[in-house]
């Protein structure tokens, strides 16, 4: 055999409701055994998406395959996928044991095999002495594992999770991430898992796919996609970023100058277009007290201090620039509010964006 | 202030004492031993009970009453069931139309339903017949079953279905172990109102009845035209007792809410 087949890949996908198309030609392909986030901006076709891999949606153009398997137009009860859905979808008139049963059953899986296969994926999310619990006496972190160790029980060939933690709260919404992440490691299985809170899927995936207005923008691992994002609209949906139009200022493309800011830089890479966006994270701006000649130079409105860090608002003319500095214990943050301040980055690590489409 | 007040409670224990008055006259006068129907009794017996219980005539009437019960009860659920999927479930032209139709039989007066449906039942040759009454009954109670079973679809989460199809359920067996069963109160209290509304239905059906067949009801109304025996109160008094079992078995196993519940929105 030669490299291995992806699990699941979407050739050309589109779905249009009417004349508003959803979802626009999406390719993606998804290794086996891999934790892959679908981020977005709601209403941008992440749920669209994944209800035509899982079935409950017909593709409008393009063609799915499941398992090296032509899928497009299997029923989804033929896919053998797990879905875990938005609001759960619990059967309120079985028990927690029964939920998780009910794949198996549908199977006609002999007894002991049933009761084996239950007992091992409530054990999978430590649910195991709530076999008998009606499922409206358990808590929403514990629906959210029965969910789970339903969909898990028929030992789908991929999960499917639209946006499982979003109604949770904060606290328990961290813990369940990392309990997520570590129950896809033990088990192998390959995760497609939907979310529009990026910090969510930074910290969870193996590759992250950054949706916008039904198409795929960007695809790679959290650290690709955070310190080189593709376009415009990554670098501003994930993290924050100062990101300024960029005018080529030589014929090799190597100077930039930024018009609005009044300033030349030295480009991070070749820029063979006219104009481009020059994305420059808060934590690579660098600050430090005026005066400095012939530098660029603003004023901080604002000061916002959160514990580790401390974020500037600055006023440069009419330009505003996002600026965050470490803060250690027992020091006094570096700057206040109405300090001057020169303003600097390292070239290397700005990110030169097309323009936005629009 | 305080007078005000306890005028105010006995007016409620009034009207609560007084609604079921004529009822529990009935009740107490069906224990008579006298041949005619008087109020308070002179003498108590089970008489009439036995009198009902030992005719032919009353009887056939119950056993009419109770198949006729029965099958309407069936046929109305099934047919509610298939117009509350539709309308819940599908989009189609005539939807409206289609929801008004179906609730029309109660906005007109009963009387006129009954000639009304006279005609139908001439044009295809069964009048007089217990097809004719039981086409009759399964329309009267159809808005009757139709809300329940509405109501408890609008309620359930359509995300439960996909969530068995993508456990590999296909839709008979999404249909068995996840639908139904969810739907049952609804289905519980159609088929319960429906029993209750054609085991009591007179007005329409004294339209539709003939010499070979009769209902308890109907029975009970000719019996009333001809003598006064307590033996009418006695077959009231059966009939209460069948409707307050059902209404309170429904209540206590499903609850009354989804047949009282308001149209909510989706
Ligand atoms: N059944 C539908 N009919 C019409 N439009 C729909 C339907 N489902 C989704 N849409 C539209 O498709 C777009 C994508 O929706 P969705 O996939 O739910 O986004 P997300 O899950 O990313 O929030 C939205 O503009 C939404 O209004
Ligand atoms: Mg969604």
């Amino acid at each position: 055999m030669g490299e291995e087949k992806p699990i699941l890949e979407v050739s050309g996908v589109t779905k249009a409701y009417g004349a508003a198309l959803a979802v626009r030609g999406v390719d993606l392909a998804v290794r086996r055994g891999e934790f892959l986030t679908l981020l977005g901006p709601s209403g941008c076709g992440k749920t669209t998406l994944l209800r035509m891999i899982a079935g409950f949606e017909t593709v409008t153009g393009g063609s799915i395959r499941i398992a090296d398997r032509d899928a497009t137009r299997l029923p989804p009860y033929r896919r053998n996928l797990g879905m875990v859905f938005q609001n759960l979808a619990l059967f309120p008139h079985l028990t927690v044991g029964e939920n998780v049963a009910f794949g198996l059953k549908v199977k006609r899986a002999p007894q002991s095999e049933i009761e084996q296969g239950v007992r091992r994926a409530l054990e999978l999310v430590e649910l195991g002495h709530l076999k008998d619990r009606a499922v409206h006496q358990l808590s929403g972190g514990q629906r959210q594992r029965v969910a789970l160790a339903r969909a898990l029980a028929i030992g789908p060939s991929l999960l499917l999770l639209d946006e499982p933690l979003g109604a949770l709260d904060l606290k328990l919404r961290r813990q369940l991430q990392i309990e997520l992440k570590q129950l896809q490691r033990r088990v192998g299985t390959t995760f497609i898992f939907v979310t529009h809170d990026q910090e969510e899927a930074l910290g969870m995936s193996d590759r992250i796919a950054v949706m916008n207005q039904g198409r795929i923008e960007q695809l790679g691992t959290a650290k690709e996609i955070y310190d080189t994002p593709a376009t415009a609209f990554v670098a501003r949906f994930v993290g924050d970023n100062n990101l300024f139009e960029a005018q080529r200022n030589d014929g090799a493309g190597r100077a930039i100058r930024l018009p609005r800011l009044g300033i030349v830089r030295t480009a991070p890479r070749a820029m063979p277009e006219a104009q481009a966006l020059l994305a420059v994270r808060p934590e690579n701006i660098v600050l430090r007290r005026a005066p400095a000649d012939g530098a660029l130079s603003g004023d901080i409105v604002e000061d916002t201090y959160s514990g580790a860090s401390v974020r500037y608002s600055i006023a440069v003319g009419t330009e505003h620039l996002v600026a965050t500095m470490p803060c250690r214990v027992g020091e006094a943050p570096p700057f206040a509010k109405g300090d001057r301040v020169v303003i600097d980055w390292d070239d290397a690590r700005s990110v030169l964006t097309p323009m936005d489409q629009t | 202030m305080i007078l005000g007040r306890a005028l105010w409670r006995l007016w409620i224990f009034l009207i609560f004492a007084f609604l079921p008055a004529p009822i529990l006259v009935v009740i107490v006068s069906s224990f008579s031993r006298s041949g005619y129907l008087r109020f308070p009794p002179t003498e108590f017996s089970l008489r009439w009970y036995g009198e009902f219980l030992s005719s032919p005539i009353w009887l056939k009437a119950l056993g009419t009453s109770t198949v006729l019960a029965v099958g309407v009860a069936l046929a109305t659920t099934a047919v509610a069931f298939l117009a509350a999927f539709a309308t819940s479930r599908l989009r189609f032209p005539g939807k409206g139309s289609l929801e008004l139709l179906l609730l029309s039989p109660l906005l007109f007066p009963h009387a006129a339903i009954g000639v009304a449906l006279l005609g139908v039942v001439a044009a295809l040759g069964w009048i007089g017949t217990f097809q004719a009454v039981a086409l009759a009954h399964v329309i009267l109670c159809i808005p009757f079953a139709y809300r329940p079973i509405l109501n408890s679809m609008r309620k359930m989460d359509l995300a439960l279905e996909e969530a068995a199809m993508s456990l590999g359920a296909e839709p008979a067996y999404v249909f068995r172990h996840v639908t139904l069963p969810l739907l049952r109160p609804g289905l519980v209290t159609a088929l319960l109102f429906s029993f209750i509304i054609s085991f009591d239905e007179v007005t329409v059906t004294l339209f539709l009845i003939g010499p070979s067949v009769s209902t308890l009801p109907t029975q009970v109304f000719a019996h009333i035209l001809e003598s006064a025996d307590p033996v009418i109160a006695a077959i009231s008094s059966f009939l209460v007792l069948v409707t307050v079992v059902l209404v309170a078995l429904l209540d206590r196993f499903v609850g009354l809410e989804l047949f009282v519940e308001a149209e909510r929105s989706r």
